[in-house]
């Protein structure tokens, strides 16, 4: 789904403003006000229903980030600990929120702990066979098959394709307990994105962390002293998802002039930093061969050196 | 108008965005149909300008004058009571069915209770509850005795409705859980009127208890209260078999409505002896009574005693070998078999085990500011006794050295030991609680007055007894 960019006219001087594809708000270049873009809904793009506000300022998300290039790895470039964080935008990212009632169907082994006393036979001290005994913990399994249902609720999916369903993973949660139904003067003066995403697409990522958490409730709901082959089947019903922008201050770190530059981003309302560091993997080359010559000498002095 | 839910029929409130049980989106009031891409210009409301929204005032704010712009509030309200019960006992009933559960309290009680009880505070309370109702499919796990083949246990599974109609919960602060567990039962919630009712519905000077829970923290609690009501029925119901463990369910609710009650009960505190004892009565059923009474420790004693002998009696001539068993000293304590280890009444007649070196505070020598200090404290359920309020006398006056040390050979060999510090001497005090009369001794005569003048400075002023307690509880 590609958007032409669009004109859009300035409320305030008339002047015409040039819209980058899914930009959901626009500065005018004549008068400097900011706009907030409406569209007219589809299925692929809805209105957003709810916004999360900005808490974390421009200050303290450079702080957090700042926090977490320092406290990185030693196998991480040291460029990237060092590297200016100035370029820092805070953008409204388009993501559903979903929730369902879930029923499924499961099946595991499960398995019930017994003690038993058992016999064997050693040969003692004097070289004759002994006949002793021990209880030894031994397990029985019993196929066991049930339903579970309950309520999945705050599953939150990226509708960005700027920013995968991981890195959004990697600042969650956000306190959902501020939702606020969306009005426009949230995002004003903010870069605001409409989905990037299909509606389809969003869907599937929401249904498969829903997968995920009915599984993580099932883990804590087998009986028995153990467990293996747990299988089940989830259905959804009464589904319901709803556009929401939250707050993500976003970093392009230039670490290296021959690397692109790594995205960093903070949770606007939380301060939580993800970013995929790349590894140095000339730090790893060396560490190995150090420890490969440190070895190499351990072994040479074992054995008495090459006589 | 309150309306339920789309998804699970929860009822929600006005200011809900989303369902607080399986977040659904509420409806939208009205959604502005947009036909073509239009730009706007948030405007302060105040003078035109344009307005950005701010991170640092977490709402948008106006470049040119600063004005901030109010977004819909975010609420999270303490709700009250939307409904109360009657009360259907008046004070004299309850005053007159308190007697009655006093003479009715078995044989270990002091045969004299009903008569030498006096009623020293009566108060009307509302207590504050949660009233739900609510349907529930309901998947279940446990492990039972039931069709076990080697090992104990067996693996069971199952699903069911179950409805939850007029489940209470209680809010209260005032009313300990084990007090509102037992008067939950015996209300009747038909008879439920409007709050503003409340005057004509009480004895004069009834309290009102309010609710101090903010609503997100009241539905957590509620939901808790099901899922937690769904296993013991659960394990009740439906599990096969005789013997349980891992019970467990997950729920899927329908409908549910929760009610904010306020139900009637008086509390009360009786005084028997020197000490005041706390005792609820239901509001609406004058006979279900949750409270303490004293143990008669003559009688438990008398019955230790004949059990002590028959056992000298009968065992030991059989066990010809074994010594013969000593008698209960005077000092025997039996545990307690009600929750008020505060409450030991004080012995008849300690021992005459003191010399010089010790005093002894008699519970009678308390002056009436010290009685009614401790008095307080009984009813809150803390209980001071002078023991306790000396030893922290000792912690804070002396430098202790051991708190619970072993008597020194020149001390008297009975109650708890201090090795502590004076100037540069070293010596102990002990300090022996019975009741409410208590035995300090020390070492060093200094120490012993020093102590002796800090008991008599306490009992003397309820201010300075009132600091000393401070607000923590005494174990």
């Amino acid at each position: 789904m590609q958007t032409e960019p669009s004109a859009v006219e300035c409320r305030n001087c008339g002047a015409q403003m040039e819209l980058a594809g899914l930009a959901r708000t626009s500065t005018c270049p004549y008068c400097a006000l900011p706009s907030v873009v409406e569209r007219p809904a589809t299925r692929d793009r809805p209105r957003p229903r709810f916004a999360l506000g900005f808490i974390v300022t421009r200050d303290r998300a450079r702080d957090a980030a700042r926090q977490w290039a320092r406290s990185l790895g030693f196998f991480k470039p040291s460029s990237l600990r060092h590297a200016a964080l100035d370029d820092l935008h805070g953008i409204y990212l388009p993501a559903y929120l979903y929730s369902a009632a879930a029923r499924s169907r499961w099946s595991a082994q499960i398995g019930e702990d017994y003690t038993e006393t058992e016999t064997y036979t050693v040969i003692n001290a004097k070289g004759q066979r002994e006949t002793r005994t021990r209880t030894v913990v031994r397990t029985e399994y019993w196929t066991l098959g049930g339903d579970h249902m309950t309520f999945v609720s705050d599953v939150l999916v990226t509708a960005s394709k700027a920013m995968p369903n991981d890195e959004l993973e990697g600042i969650e949660p956000f306190d959902l307990r501020l939702l606020r139904r969306y009005d426009p003067a949230i995002v004003s003066g903010w870069i605001a994105e409409d989905p990037s995403l299909t509606a389809e697409q969003c869907f599937k990522l929401a249904r498969d962390e829903a997968v995920a958490r009915v599984g993580a409730a099932l883990t804590g709901f087998m009986p028995g002293d153990r467990y293996h082959g747990l299988n089940y089947t989830t259905s959804f019903e009464r589904e319901s998802i709803d556009l929401a922008l939250v707050p993500v201050w976003v970093l392009a770190v230039r670490y290296a002039p021959d690397k692109p530059p790594l995205r960093v981003s903070v949770n606007g309302q939380t301060g939580q930093v993800f970013g995929h560091a790349p590894t140095d993997w000339r730090r790893v080359a060396v560490v190995v061969a150090i420890a490969l010559l440190v070895v190499g000498i351990l072994v040479y002095v074992q054995t008495g050196g090459f006589s | 108008m309150i309306d339920a839910c789309e998804r699970c029929a929860f009822a929600l409130e006005p200011e809900d965005l989303r369902c607080a049980l399986c977040g659904k989106a509420t409806a939208v009031p009205h959604v502005p149909v947009v036909t073509k891409v239009r730009a706007e210009i948030m405007r302060c409301v105040g003078c035109g300008a344009a307005v950005t929204y701010s991170a640092e005032d977490a709402a948008p704010r106006c470049a040119f004058c600063n004005a901030t712009m109010k977004l819909e509030a975010i609420v999270d309200p303490v709700d009250q009571a939307n409904a109360l019960v009657p009360f259907a006992v008046d004070p004299a009933t309850a005053q007159a069915s308190l007697k009655a559960w006093l003479g009715s309290r078995g044989f270990f009680r002091p045969s004299d209770l009903a008569t030498a009880s006096t009623v020293e505070d009566l108060r009307p309370v509302w207590w504050p509850a949660w009233v739900f109702d609510v349907s529930a499919e309901v998947c279940w796990t446990a492990d039972s005795n039931a069709g076990a083949r080697r090992a104990y246990w067996a693996p069971h599974s199952g699903r069911c409705v179950m409805d939850f109609a007029n489940i209470v919960l209680t809010a209260s602060r005032g009313l300990t859980d084990e007090e509102c567990r037992a008067l939950i039962p015996a209300y009747d919630l038909e008879q439920v009127v409007v709050v503003e009712e409340a005057e004509r519905a009480g004895p004069d000077g009834s309290l009102l208890e309010r609710f101090d829970v903010q609503r997100s923290a009241a539905r957590r609690r509620i939901v808790e209260a099901i899922e937690a009501t769904a296993v013991a029925r659960v394990r009740a119901t439906q599990v096969p078999g005789s013997s349980f463990r891992n019970v467990r369910a997950s729920v899927l609710l329908d409908g549910l409505t929760t009610d904010r009650y306020a139900l009637p009960a008086y509390v009360l505190a009786y005084r028997y002896g020197k000490k005041l004892y706390r005792v609820v009565i239901h509001g609406q059923n004058p006979a279900r009574i949750v409270g303490t009474t004293p143990l008669s420790w003559l009688r438990v004693a008398g019955v230790a005693l004949v059990v002590a002998l028959l056992i000298a009696g009968v065992v030991v001539p059989l066990l010809a070998d074994s010594p013969p068993r000593p008698e209960p000293s005077p000092d025997y304590n039996p545990p307690p078999a009600a929750p008020a280890p505060a409450f030991t009444p004080a012995q008849t007649a300690p021992t005459p085990r003191t010399d010089g070196r010790c005093f002894v505070i008699e519970a009678s020598a308390n002056s009436a500011g010290t009685s009614a200090v401790f008095a307080r404290r009984h009813l809150q359920g803390g209980g001071p006794t002078w023991e306790t309020i000396m030893r922290r006398v000792v912690i804070r006056r002396l430098t202790v050295v051991t708190a619970d040390a072993t008597p020194t050979a020149d001390a008297p060999q009975f109650g708890r030991h201090f090795a502590v510090r004076q100037g540069r001497k070293s010596t102990w005090v002990l300090l022996d609680g019975e009741g409410d009369a208590a035995t300090v001794c020390a070492g060093d005569p200094v120490v012993r007055d020093l102590l002796r003048a800090e008991y008599e400075r306490l009992n003397g002023s309820a201010s300075a007894l009132r600091r000393q307690l401070g607000h923590d509880d005494i174990e």
